[in-house]
């Protein structure tokens, strides 16, 4: 009978509801087409979490197998460990209803947990910024680059009389119905930022190095 | 025909580029360099997006005629920041340059 004791518990639940979200994520057809789909960061997050987590479990085993040796042997929470295998299934069977973007905080909250992220608080918020930002990135970013087909199928119309075009925005530039505020606020800022910058740098006076 | 994909690639990699340069770099004028980077990567991205979906509307140059002179005011600011303390200290490692810290 194996022994958990402590964060190797949260590993042992790491490892399980990574292979789950791994397995569901495949159901999500990555290979269904050439280019990514939507379980493919989902499919690679999974592999990496299974990875990292064997790693770690792998480690724990062989320090608990020295220190066994050590110190000798200790008590079997054998109804504990029950328990948690049946509160393990109740969790992942949830995962399919619940979708990725919880899965994928959870992992990410015992991920940094289990680095030893002191304070339970920061690495929820941790968890829920990742997902934010990989929701934002991936499903926006990605999905904007990938399946928007418009984006990928946008011709390039050839300019007609160009010319024209160039003295239309010298003219929107100075003309008052149109660009002539935000032009203005600009030279400003420029000559503002200029002498500022002949201010800034001016070799220091006499005085000034005397000091 | 390059798509306009290949644009917005394009930009994304200047603008990682720059953003990993402000960030990693130690030289105060490489972190300039790296936030000019990041201007000239929104430049390519207004520029295309005009150029691929509405070249009839000039909205696009304009404002990448406004970035470019807020770039210009920025390196220009930055640049007498980095000449003053240079006098001042004799470095322009960014990690020397502690004064507004506290």
């Amino acid at each position: 009978m194996i022994r958990f004791l402590g964060r190797q518990w949260i590993t042992v639940l790491l490892f399980i509801c990574a292979g789950v979200y791994t397995l569901a994520a495949l159901e999500y057809g990555i290979r269904v087409k050439p280019q990514p789909q939507s379980g493919f960061v989902p499919f690679l997050l999974g592999i990496l979490i299974l990875g990292l987590t064997g790693i770690v479990l792998v480690r724990m085993s062989w320090a608990r197998e020295a220190c066994e040796k050590e110190a000798g042997g200790e008590n079997i929470p054998r109804k504990r460990f029950t328990v948690f295998l049946l509160l393990l299934l109740a969790g992942t069977a949830c995962f399919e209803y619940l979708g990725f973007c919880f899965a994928s905080m959870a992992m990410i909250f015992l991920s940094a947990y289990l680095m030893g992220l002191r304070g339970w608080w920061k690495a929820l918020l941790l968890a829920v910024l990742a997902t934010l930002v990989a929701d934002i990135l991936f499903a926006g970013l990605l999905g904007l680059l990938l399946q928007a087909p418009q984006l990928g199928r946008a011709t390039l119309q050839p300019l007609t009389n160009a010319d024209a075009q160039i003295e239309d925005l010298g003219l929107a530039l100075v003309d008052v119905d149109r660009y002539v505020l935000p032009f203005e606020v600009a030279s400003v800022l420029l000559l503002a930022a200029m002498i500022g910058a002949i201010i800034t740098a001016r070799p220091p006076s006499p005085k000034e190095v005397g000091e | 025909m390059i798509p306009l994909s290949w644009y917005l690639i394009l930009a994304a990699a200047l603008f990682c580029v720059g953003v990993y340069g402000v960030l990693a770099r130690r030289n105060a004028i490489a972190i300039i360099m790296s936030l000019e980077l990041i201007l000239n990567a929104v430049n390519v991205n207004l520029i295309a997006f005009w150029r691929y979906l509405n070249p009839e509307w000039i909205a696009g140059q304009t404002f990448a005629i406004i970035v470019l002179a807020v770039a210009a005011s920025e390196a220009a600011v930055g640049l007498a920041l980095i000449i003053s303390i240079y006098r001042r200290r004799s470095t322009v490692a960014a990690e020397d340059i502690n004064l507004l810290k506290w």
